[in-house]
């Protein structure tokens, strides 16, 4: 997925608990491009099976956190027209919310999913590894893949989501 | 002290009234500071709290030693999540009866509405906190557009148009508690909380227009809400 447009980058965060902060939790990464290409990853709690960090989290916030990527995606898409980051800033600002990152050049860089994973490794602190299950790339791809024991924590759903030519706009500061 | 902070740092919106995440360095509470309108946000939650109705509490405060006043609305509980994303994006849960039962018991917030005028009435502005389980609590939040109480006496007091959920789920037993609450508030009452607020928020003019308006309208909010049925 090559662009030679501005990208946006934002990271997606969970504070657990908004009255006595602590270190939020990264979950992951979106980059959208003026182009319309976008790329949303990371990762989602297990309900049966939830990490640590969201030991004392209510049902409710966990459910959230469960799906995040997907819910996410459809407020992308729903957004249409509209500026993409200021609808996905206007919805997520709870516990769980949209982190702007950087706006880079599209030009002096790569391929845009290569790029998000790249940011997912800095930004969460850990490489972003989904077990492939259909090795073939297709424009729009949408992995889900539960984590396997040996190769990564058993808590988490590792996602992906990538597409090209969104109806996107975008504002110049996320 | 208020500082921005490193710990909840959600993008900002692209209006006029966007805010930002702080904390507190004393006690470490985070809250959602504002810059445009603090008077007024002020105001709704000093008065929201003299009658017992959920608005978070907010603080006047400068955020980081600087030079303005800013709207330090608190957070509402532990963790929270509007009504609208609730419903567009966990359903089920949404339709909880303990969703339901929390959207009841907020009732007293359309009385509140139509006392303080305001206009920004949807769901997105009303937050629920879910930290307790079967306990969840909503509170109203944005009180940008309100208050814009005409002279002399605060004009007539209109119907709240919503937030639509709330008007669809009204408890005519909790809308009437809360209009005796409302018509209990003292002139003296309400001239001391407007008084309160920072002469370089709000001059004597307009400490006077809010403190006329909010007695003038006291006293007409129950006719508009046995007119609507919402009160037994």
């Amino acid at each position: 997925m090559k662009s030679t447009a501005r990208i946006m980058w934002a990271g997606i965060e969970f504070q657990p608990d908004l009255q006595n902060p602590r270190k939020p939790v990264r979950l992951g990464v979106l980059s959208l491009t003026s182009s319309g290409d976008g790329v949303l990853l990371g990762r989602q709690p297990i309900l049966h099976n939830k990490p640590p960090e969201f030991n004392d989290v209510s049902s409710v916030s966990l459910e959230l956190a469960a799906n995040w990527i997907d819910s996410m995606w459809k407020d992308i898409l729903e957004a249409n027209k509209e500026n993409a980051f200021n609808r996905l800033n206007e919805r997520w600002r709870w516990n769980l919310y949209v982190r702007p990152i950087r706006v880079t050049n599209a030009a002096e860089e790569g391929d845009l999913l290569t790029l998000a994973k790249q940011t997912y490794e800095r930004f969460v602190g850990e490489p972003f590894r989904i077990p492939v299950r259909r090795p073939h790339r297709t424009v729009h791809r949408h992995r889900h893949a539960n984590v396997s024991a040996h190769t990564l924590p058993e808590a988490w759903l590792i996602s992906e989501i990538s597409k090209r030519s969104l109806p996107l706009r975008l504002a110049a500061g996320a | 002290m208020w500082k921005k902070t490193d710990k909840w740092k959600p993008g900002r919106l692209g209006t006029a009234s966007a805010g930002f995440g702080v904390q507190d360095s004393d006690s470490g509470t985070t809250g959602f500071a504002k810059k445009q309108f603090a008077h007024r946000e002020k105001l709704a939650s000093d008065l929201a709290e003299r009658i017992g109705v959920a608005v978070p509490k907010v603080v006047l405060d400068h955020v980081d030693g600087g030079a303005d006043l800013q709207a330090i609305s608190q957070a509402h509980g532990k963790e929270s999540i509007d009504l609208t994303l609730l419903r567009d994006r966990l359903a089920d849960r949404f339709n909880s009866p303990e969703v339901k039962d929390a959207i009841k018991q907020a009732s007293g917030l359309l009385p509140f509405h139509a006392w303080v005028a305001t206009q920004d009435l949807k769901d997105e502005h009303l937050v629920v906190a879910t930290d307790r389980a079967g306990a969840y609590t909503i509170a109203a939040i944005d009180f940008a557009y309100s208050l814009d109480l005409p002279p002399p006496d605060g004009g007539p007091v209109q119907l709240p148009t919503g937030p639509p959920t709330l008007a669809a789920n009204v408890d005519k037993n909790i809308v009437e508690a809360t209009v005796q609450k409302i018509e209990s508030v003292t002139d003296d009452d309400i001239h001391a909380i407007v008084q309160a607020l920072p002469a370089e928020l709000a001059d004597d003019n307009e400490k006077v227009r809010l403190a006329n308006g909010l007695i003038g309208r006291r006293a007409k909010i129950r006719a508009v809400m046995q007119s609507q049925g919402w009160m037994p």
